[in-house]
């Protein structure tokens, strides 16, 4: 099989294994949407600025319930025995990587948008907040963040603590990407603001493309073991 | 115990306790600063030794993945204990100095912050390297997690430097305006030498048990 019909097959089998459960998207979207409720909670909006509570409350809400995300979807292949076909297939295994990591990206991509829908709902969000600038983060935020993350969550289905080694693997090598997301969000929903959001942009960009090259040439070692 | 060790042991013990003489009874106290400045000969070359014993899992990582020899997988994992025990000093000297001078313990400032992330790195890939029984495979998957960790270092480092930095800036090899008496600097080298001879020390005693560990689990999987 040629290396793009690996990854479109990849992805079909992704998208419709969840469209017949449905568990990655219904657990990121409520387990999401309750951390944007612990945070207005923590945090009360009416007595901060948008800037202050916004971007950390959205992208805690991505970090956070994207570790289900990612945890459901390695824990279902294990089950499934699909990360037995995957390593007992001859296909490329950047191929297979660049599957799952655009089927994560759809799936993480839904859910934010249905979180977003909600955050418009509850922070006032309008014209002014969704520049193009703040999708171009939402998408290299997320990108990055399944590009380590797609290989990480196989990692944590290999070892005894399963689950709980995502979290602890993944977090502190996405702590620049957090910071840089955070950031250029607040620089968007910040009045008049625009200094400091290239730099950030850019450095997102630069974790995206070190860590999707990492991840294509590294995930076969993670497969196969 | 082999020559080279005993050599390493030698000077490392010696080492430590001129390095103290040096500290405590030579090197002038910092103008403004007073005594409390004199961690930094502790502080830097543990800062310096912590950085490259990372470095050092990461090369061991990839040789492994190149090699599948454990030997690699054995230093690599051996460097990355020791450089958390100094990042560790570092993280504990840094306060120690950081109260009296900036008046709180800890800021998020950009070589803070690294260094914390650093720390956080390093310990998930050991308790990684713990929670998976598999020989090979607790190699396999350690080294592109080190791999990983040691990539992300330099974009840790960037994103702390987009904020503004209040930790001293280096003053060897700074900017304008940096550089120390000759004494100061004397002993500091002197600092980072010691302090890595014990990390070498260190690394080959931890590299050797981590050997015996890997005979015992051979032989008790072949007991029957």
């Amino acid at each position: 099989m040629s290396f793009w019909r690996v990854v479109r097959a990849v992805l079909a089998r992704d998208v419709l294994a969840e469209w017949r459960r449905k568990d990655i998207f219904t657990t990121f979207v409520m387990f999401g949407l309750l951390t944007v409720v612990v945070f207005v909670f923590a945090f009360d909006p009416t007595r901060h600025e948008r800037q202050d509570v916004v971007p950390g409350a959205l992208w805690t809400a991505f970090f956070f319930a994207g570790i289900l995300g990612l945890n459901r979807s390695a824990g279902r292949d294990s089950q499934d025995e699909f990360l037995h076909g995957m390593i007992t297939s001859p296909a490329d295994r950047g191929a297979l990587y660049l599957g799952k990591l655009t089927a994560h990206l759809v799936f993480m991509g839904v859910g934010e948008l249905v979180i977003l829908a909600l955050s418009i709902v509850f922070f006032d969000l309008d014209g002014r907040h969704l520049t193009p600038a703040f999708f171009a983060i939402m998408i290299l935020g997320t990108i990055g963040y399944l590009a380590v993350g797609t290989v990480f969550a196989v990692v944590g289905q290999k070892t005894r603590l399963q689950e709980v080694m995502l979290p602890v693997l993944l977090l502190p090598v996405l702590t620049p990407l957090l910071m840089a997301a955070v950031e250029g969000t607040a620089i968007i929903l910040t009045p008049g603001a625009n200094e400091g959001l290239g730099h950030w942009i850019q450095l997102m960009a630069a974790f995206d493309v070190m860590f999707m090259t990492a991840g294509f040439l590294l995930y076969g070692l993670v497969l196969e073991d | 115990m082999k020559v080279i060790d005993k050599i390493l042991l030698g000077l490392s013990a010696t080492g430590m306790i001129a390095l103290m003489y040096l500290v405590f009874m030579v090197v002038p106290a910092d103008r403004a600063q007073g005594i409390v400045q004199k961690v930094f000969y502790v502080h830097v070359p543990a800062a310096w030794v912590a950085f490259t014993a990372f470095g050092v899992t990461g090369f061991f990582g990839l040789r492994y993945l190149m090699t599948r020899d454990l030997r690699f997988d054995r230093l690599a994992a051996s460097s990355a204990e020791v450089g958390v025990y100094y990042i560790t000093m570092v993280l504990i000297t840094g306060p120690l100095w950081a109260k009296p001078i900036w008046g709180i313990f800890w800021t998020w400032d950009l070589r803070l912050t690294t260094s914390f992330i650093l720390w956080l790195l390093y310990l998930a890939y050991l308790i990684l390297r713990r929670s998976v029984g598999d020989r090979e495979r607790r190699a396999q998957l350690s080294a592109v997690v080190g791999l990983i960790s040691f990539l992300d270092v330099p974009i840790v480092y960037m994103a702390n430097r987009v904020r503004a930095s209040q930790h001293p800036a280096p003053v060897v090899g700074g900017g304008e305006g940096s550089g120390l008496e000759p004494i100061m600097l004397f002993t500091l080298l002197f600092g980072l030498f010691v302090f890595s001879t014990t990390f070498v020390l260190l690394l080959r005693a931890r590299n050797g048990q981590a050997a015996l560990e890997d005979e015992i689990e051979q032989l008790y999987l072949q007991r029957d």
